[in-house]
């Protein structure tokens, strides 16, 4: 085929066919930029974003997540004896230990005096006349 | 064409761009002029203050959810079914991991509506905005304790399902004994 053949077919090809290569490129962004804020906004709505700890401002904090806290279970068939009351007391006990041992979300970490945002008007200190 | 292509850029423009807001100068808290003028001179530090503090909170919220995840699935729930499979009555333990699931999904939901509070307040530009900062962080501390009252009455349904669970054992033990 030759150039003047091309030449020829392009003059008979409507202003969409001519520029199909570039609205496949132009629909391709389009669509992938879509998909990206519907990923993003899930990410955002179920909250896995605030269980994301790879995320930039955690990393400090990241290698103190616990690990491997799902290899505890009690069996959910078999007798209610001695023995297997004890073993979910032991298994209760050391769980609720390990959720209560350190006080979370305390008020003092934001409070006035913590953050420092301004100064507290001094309070007004009553002359004593003698 | 150009028209489409046009549109198609600006409306892909309009879904990417961030929203701006206008400066309010009203605040839930008056603070006075001078006040204002520290929160701007400060607000830099005070955002690093909050970056530690939501770093150290999203720790807590990962290793506590953690727990109480392991609690409700792994132990509450086959404990009460085990209690039903051996005929004794685990109504009261069931009433009980309802709750503590009910308040469970509460406090995921309060620390997300948090996190993106104190997340907004790190993120805004502090020094354009005092005011709004403040409310801000304002906002920001009143979901923190809401989330620290859902913790609580977390740590009140485990302390009141382990009474129940202890009831359900002498029930049991007593039952084996006559037996």
């Amino acid at each position: 085929m030759l150039i003047s053949d091309l030449q020829d077919e392009a003059k008979v090809l409507t202003r969409w066919e001519r520029h199909r290569f570039f609205g496949l490129v132009a629909g391709v962004i389009l669509i992938s930029i879509f998909m990206v804020s519907v990923a993003l906004s899930l990410y955002q709505s179920s909250g896995a974003a605030q269980l994301d700890l790879s995320r930039p401002g955690y990393t400090g904090v990241r290698k103190e997540a616990a690990r491997g806290e799902w290899s505890v279970s009690y069996p959910s068939n078999g007798p209610l004896d001695e023995e297997s009351l004890a073993d979910f007391r032991r298994l209760y006990n050391d769980r609720v230990q390990r959720g209560t041992s350190t006080r979370s979300f305390e008020a003092s970490a934001m409070s006035d005096d913590s953050l420092q945002m301004y100064d507290k008007p001094e309070p007004a200190t009553e002359e004593v006349i003698q | 064409m150009k028209r489409i292509t046009l549109v198609a850029i600006s409306l892909a423009l309009v879904i990417v761009s961030p929203v701006v807001r206008a400066e309010d100068m009203t605040s839930s808290y008056a603070l006075t002029d001078e006040q204002i003028a520290q929160v701007r001179t400060r607000c830099v530090e005070v955002q690093s203050t909050l970056t530690r503090i939501r770093a150290n909170d999203g720790l807590r919220r990962v290793n506590l959810g953690q727990q109480y995840e392991t609690i409700s699935t792994r132990l509450m729930a086959p404990l009460n079914s085990r209690v039903a499979l051996n005929k004794l009555d685990g109504v009261e333990l069931t009433k009980t991991t309802v709750a503590f699931n009910k308040q469970l999904d509460m406090f995921r939901e309060r620390y997300k509506i948090y996190e993106q509070d104190i997340s907004s307040v790190i993120d805004m530009k502090c020094q354009d905005q005092p005011v709004s900062f403040y409310d801000g962080v304002l906002k920001a501390r009143s979901e923190r304790a809401a989330v620290k009252e859902s913790v609580e009455k977390l740590n009140t349904l485990l302390a009141e399902y382990n009474t129940k669970f202890e009831d359900m054992a002498k029930i049991a033990i007593s039952k084996k004994g006559a037996q």
